[in-house]
C-alpha cells in the first residue's frame, strides 16, 4: 500500500517538475533578440531564457532601487508605508511589462522596494542589490563607465522660483540686479552666475532658509533644479516656477553593466508608454500639481495646466 | 479684557508672530523630533571632546618637551589651528573628508567608502578643539610646583610614570573648570555642523519651521535649549574652581577668551 | 605659489578681505560699547540694571552665535525688521555686525567688570571722600585704571572676533570664507582655495595673537 502511494507522488511530482520545466515560459533562442510582449490572453509575457527579465519574471520579484524622501519623484508614504512618486509609477510600468496581467491589479506584490539615497545608488547596483534604479539618476559620462542606463525617462533643468504674485520675473534674463537666492558651492550657482552676470547671489547653505526669505521678501527668486523647486513649491504653494530651462537634466534608469537584452527591454517599455500615454498620466498625477505645466513626454516643453 | 489678555493679543497682532504653532512645541512628536536633534548635539559633542582630548594631550606634551625637533611642530600645529576660525575647518572636512580618508578607509570599508557627515563635523571641530585643550593642558602642567616633577625623578620614576600618575591626575584636576568651559563651546559649536548637513539640533529646527514657516518662534525655542544646557554647565564650572595658582587662573581665562567661539 | 589662486579671484577675495575687516572693526566697537554698558549695569547700585546685565550676559554667551545671527536675519525679518534698509545685502551686513557685537559684548563685558571690581576699594573711598560723585568717581578714577589692565583680554575677544566673522557667511555675506567656498565650488581646487584664505585669516590673526601676547607679558609685569 506505502510503496504504491510513495510511487505514484513521486511520478505526479516528477510530471509536474518535467511540464514546468518544458512548457510555459521559456522558449528556444531566437536571431533577433525578442522583448517581451504582454499580450491579453497570455497571463505571463515570453521573454528568451537568456535574457535579464526572464531571470527576474523568474524569481518572481523586481527590485527597484528608490529615494524614500524626494517630493515627487520617490517618497514613501509614513501614513500608508507604500512607495508613491512619478519614479514608483514607472517602475510599477516595468513591472507589468515583466509579470503580465497578475501586477496590473497590484504592481507592488511583484516589487521589491530597495531605498537609496544619491551617493548609494552605483554602489547597489554594483553590489546586485538591485536590479534597476529609478532615483532621479543624470545621465553623464562619468556615470556611464560604471554602468549602463536606459533612454531618457525624464528632462529636467535648472529654473527659477518667485512668489505666485510676482509679474516681473518670467525667466533668467528678468533676474538683472534682482536678489536670487540659492545653495552655496552647488551648480546652480555657477549656472546662474553663467547665465546673468547682474543676478545679485544670496548665497545660504541649503534651500530652507532660502524659502523663508523668498517668504519675507529679501530674496526675489530662488533659482535651482526644478526637480527641489518641486519640492518647495509643495512646501508653500504661495510660489510658482517660471521660465525656460536653462541646464539640462536628462534621468535615465541605471541598470548593472552588461545587461545587453534588459535595457532595450525597459526602452521599449518607455517607448510605449510615451505613446499610450501613460507618461503623460503619470507626470499629471505628481509632476502638475507642483509644475503647473502638462507633458506627453520627456522631450516636451510643456504647455500650461 | 484683562492686562495680560490686552498683551498677548498685542504680541499676537504683530506681523510676523504666529502665536498659532506655539501649540507644536508642545506637541509630543515635535518633542521628541527635537530630541533626536538633541541627541545628535550631545553625541557630536562627546566625540568631539573625546577625541579632542587624546590629540591634545598628545600635542600638550610635545610642546613640552625639551627636544625642539618634538617641540616646534607641535607650536605650529596649535599656533596655526588656533587662529583659524572652527568653521572654515568643519566645512573644509565636509567637503574633502571623504577624499581625504579613503585611502586609509578604503582597505576596511571598502572603495565606495563615504566619510559620514557627522564624522566630517566631528573631524573638524576635534582638529580645532585639540589645539584649545593642547594649551589648556599645557598650561596646567606648567601651573603645578616645579618641586612635582623633581619629586618624581627623585623618587625614580620614568617620565612616563611620573606624567601618568603625578603630573597629569593633578594638572587635569587644576584644569576641570577651563575643561567643563570648554565642553560648553563645543557643544555651542556643534551647531556649526548645520552647515554641512548634519541633522543636529539647529537643523531639525530649519525642518521644522521650513513646515510651519515659523522661523522666529523655532530660533527662540532652539536658544532655550542651549541656553539651558550650556547654563547649567557654566554653574557646574564655577561651583568646581579649585584654589589654583593666581598665574593659572588667568592664563586659563585668557586662552578661553581667545578660543571662543560660536 | 601658495596663495595664488587670488590672482584668478581677485574681486572675490578682496571683497571678502573688505568684508572681513569691517565686520571685525565695527562689530568690535559696537562689543566694546554694549559691554562698557553691560558691566556699568552689572555693578550698579539698582537692582534692576543688575538683573538686566546679569540676564544679557548669561543669554548671549550660553546661546550659540550661529542661532543669534539666524534669528537677527530670518527671525527678526518674519517681523518685517530689514535693518532699516531694503537691500538685502545690506541688510545681512549689518545683521551680522549686529550680531557680532551683542556676542562678544557679553564677554566684553564680563572682562571690564572683573577689571572695575578689582581696583582697590580704598580708591573708590577716597574719591568719594574727596566730594566726588558715583558718575565722576567711575569717569576719572575706576574706568581709566580698568582699561589699562583689561587689554589684554580684550585684545584676545577680538581675536575671537575675527575668526567669529567667518560665520556671517551662513547668512550669505561674502566675506572671507565665503570666497573660498565660492572659488572652490567653481574650480575644485579645494586645497588651494581654502589655503589661500587659511593664510588671509593667519596674516590677521597671528600678529594681534603676537601683539596680545606682548601686552600680557607687560601687564604682569606691571602686576
Amino acid at each position: 500500500m506505502r510503496s504504491s502511494f510513495v510511487r505514484v507522488t513521486a511520478l505526479t511530482a516528477a510530471a509536474a517538475i518535467l511540464a514546468a520545466a518544458c512548457g510555459g515560459t521559456g522558449s528556444a533562442p531566437s536571431p533577433a533578440p525578442a522583448t517581451g510582449q504582454p499580450t491579453p490572453a497570455a497571463t505571463k509575457p515570453q521573454f528568451e531564457l537568456a535574457s535579464y527579465q526572464y531571470s527576474i519574471q523568474t524569481k518572481g520579484k523586481l527590485r527597484v532601487g528608490t529615494r524614500e524622501d524626494n517630493v515627487p519623484f520617490g517618497l514613501k508614504n509614513p501614513a500608508t508605508s507604500k512607495f508613491e512618486g512619478f519614479d514608483v509609477d514607472i517602475v510599477r510600468e516595468f513591472a507589468i511589462a515583466i509579470f503580465g496581467n497578475e501586477a496590473k491589479a497590484d504592481p507592488d506584490k511583484f516589487i521589491e522596494y530597495v531605498p537609496v539615497v544619491s551617493a548609494t545608488r552605483i554602489p547597489t547596483l554594483k553590489d546586485n542589490k538591485a536590479d534597476v534604479i529609478a532615483a532621479t539618476f543624470t545621465i553623464n559620462d562619468e556615470r556611464l563607465k560604471e554602468i549602463d542606463f536606459s533612454t531618457v525617462y525624464f528632462r529636467t533643468g535648472q529654473k527659477v522660483m518667485v512668489k505666485k504674485d510676482n509679474a516681473t520675473i518670467k525667466s533668467v534674463a528678468d533676474l538683472k540686479d534682482k536678489t536670487v537666492c540659492t545653495a552655496k558651492g552647488s551648480t546652480s550657482e555657477k549656472n546662474i552666475a553663467a547665465k546673468n552676470k547682474d543676478a545679485k547671489l544670496l548665497l545660504l547653505d541649503s534651500y530652507a532658509p532660502c524659502l523663508i526669505a523668498l517668504q519675507q521678501g529679501q530674496a526675489d527668486a530662488i533659482s535651482t533644479d526644478e526637480t527641489i523647486l518641486f519640492g518647495l513649491v509643495k512646501q508653500d504653494p504661495n510660489t510658482k516656477i517660471v521660465g525656460d530651462y536653462f541646464s539640462d537634466e536628462p534621468y535615465g534608469i541605471g541598470v548593472n553593466k552588461g545587461r545587453t537584452v534588459f535595457v532595450p527591454f525597459l526602452n521599449k517599455v518607455i517607448a510605449d508608454m510615451i505613446a499610450s500615454g501613460r507618461w503623460a498620466e503619470i507626470y499629471k498625477k505628481h509632476i502638475t500639481p507642483v509644475s503647473g505645466d502638462l507633458k506627453d513626454g520627456p522631450h516636451d516643453k510643456g504647455r500650461s495646466n | 479684557m484683562n492686562p495680560l489678555e490686552a498683551l498677548r493679543a498685542a504680541i499676537c497682532a504683530t506681523p510676523g508672530v504666529r502665536c498659532d504653532t506655539w501649540h507644536l512645541f508642545v506637541d509630543p512628536n515635535i518633542i521628541r523630533f527635537f530630541g533626536e536633534g538633541l541627541r545628535e548635539t550631545l553625541l557630536l559633542s562627546i566625540a568631539s571632546v573625546a577625541l579632542s582630548f587624546a590629540v591634545g594631550l598628545l600635542f600638550a606634551l610635545a610642546r613640552l618637551s625639551a627636544r625642539r625637533w618634538v617641540r616646534w611642530p607641535a607650536v605650529v600645529y596649535i599656533e596655526t589651528i588656533r587662529a583659524l576660525p572652527v568653521l572654515l575647518l568643519i566645512v573644509y572636512f565636509g567637503i574633502k573628508g571623504t577624499a581625504l580618508f579613503r585611502p586609509i578607509a578604503a582597505p576596511i570599508a571598502g572603495e565606495d567608502f563615504e566619510l559620514s557627515r557627522f564624522w566630517a563635523g566631528v573631524l573638524g571641530l576635534s582638529l580645532y578643539t585639540s589645539a584649545v585643550l593642547a594649551e589648556i593642558i599645557r598650561a596646567g602642567i606648567q601651573a603645578l610646583p616645579r618641586g612635582q616633577t623633581e619629586a618624581a625623578s627623585a623618587l625614580g620614576l620614568t617620565y612616563v610614570h611620573a606624567m601618568r600618575f603625578v603630573i597629569l591626575p593633578q594638572a587635569l584636576r587644576l584644569m576641570v573648570p577651563a575643561m567643563v568651559g570648554q565642553l560648553t563651546t563645543v557643544i555651542k559649536d556643534t551647531s556649526l555642523v548645520a552647515t554641512i548637513g548634519v541633522f543636529e539640533l539647529v537643523r531639525q529646527g530649519r525642518v521644522i519651521y521650513t513646515q510651519y514657516f515659523n522661523p522666529l518662534e523655532v530660533f527662540l525655542y532652539v536658544a532655550v535649549i542651549y541656553f539651558v544646557i550650556c547654563f547649567a554647565l557654566s554653574q557646574a564650572s564655577r561651583r568646581l574652581e579649585i584654589q589654583a595658582p593666581k598665574e593659572a587662573k588667568v592664563k586659563i581665562e585668557e586662552l578661553q577668551l581667545r578660543d571662543q567661539v560660536a | 605659489m601658495p596663495g595664488a589662486i587670488v590672482v584668478e579671484f581677485p574681486e572675490l577675495f578682496l571683497t571678502g578681505l573688505w568684508l572681513t575687516a569691517q565686520l571685525s572693526v565695527i562689530g568690535s566697537l559696537g562689543a566694546l560699547l554694549i559691554g562698557t554698558a553691560i558691566a556699568l549695569f552689572r555693578i550698579s547700585p539698582l537692582p534692576p540694571l543688575r538683573w538686566i546685565g546679569v540676564a544679557y550676559v548669561e543669554f548671549f554667551r550660553n546661546t550659540p552665535l550661529l542661532v543669534q545671527l539666524f534669528f537677527l536675519f530670518l527671525g527678526l525679518g518674519a517681523l518685517g525688521f530689514r535693518f532699516w534698509t531694503t537691500d538685502t545685502f545690506v541688510a545681512i551686513f549689518r545683521a551680522a555686525a549686529a550680531g557680532m557685537a551683542l556676542y562678544h559684548g557679553a564677554y566684553v563685558a564680563e572682562v571690564i567688570r572683573g577689571g572695575l571690581l578689582g581696583i582697590d576699594r580704598g580708591q573708590i573711598e577716597a574719591a568719594r571722600s574727596l566730594g566726588l560723585s558715583y558718575a565722576q568717581t567711575l569717569r576719572y578714577v575706576q574706568l581709566p585704571q580698568t582699561f589699562r589692565s583689561v587689554v589684554p583680554p580684550l585684545g584676545n575677544i577680538g581675536i575671537a572676533l575675527i575668526k567669529n566673522t567667518s560665520l556671517a557667511s551662513t547668512i550669505g555675506v561674502a566675506e572671507l570664507l565665503q570666497a573660498a567656498e565660492i572659488v572652490e565650488s567653481r574650480t575644485f581646487r579645494t586645497e588651494e582655495a581654502f589655503g589661500a584664505v587659511v593664510l588671509l585669516y593667519l596674516v590677521l590673526t597671528i600678529p594681534a595673537s603676537l601683539g596680545v601676547n606682548w601686552l600680557e607679558k607687560r601687564m604682569l609685569i606691571a602686576r
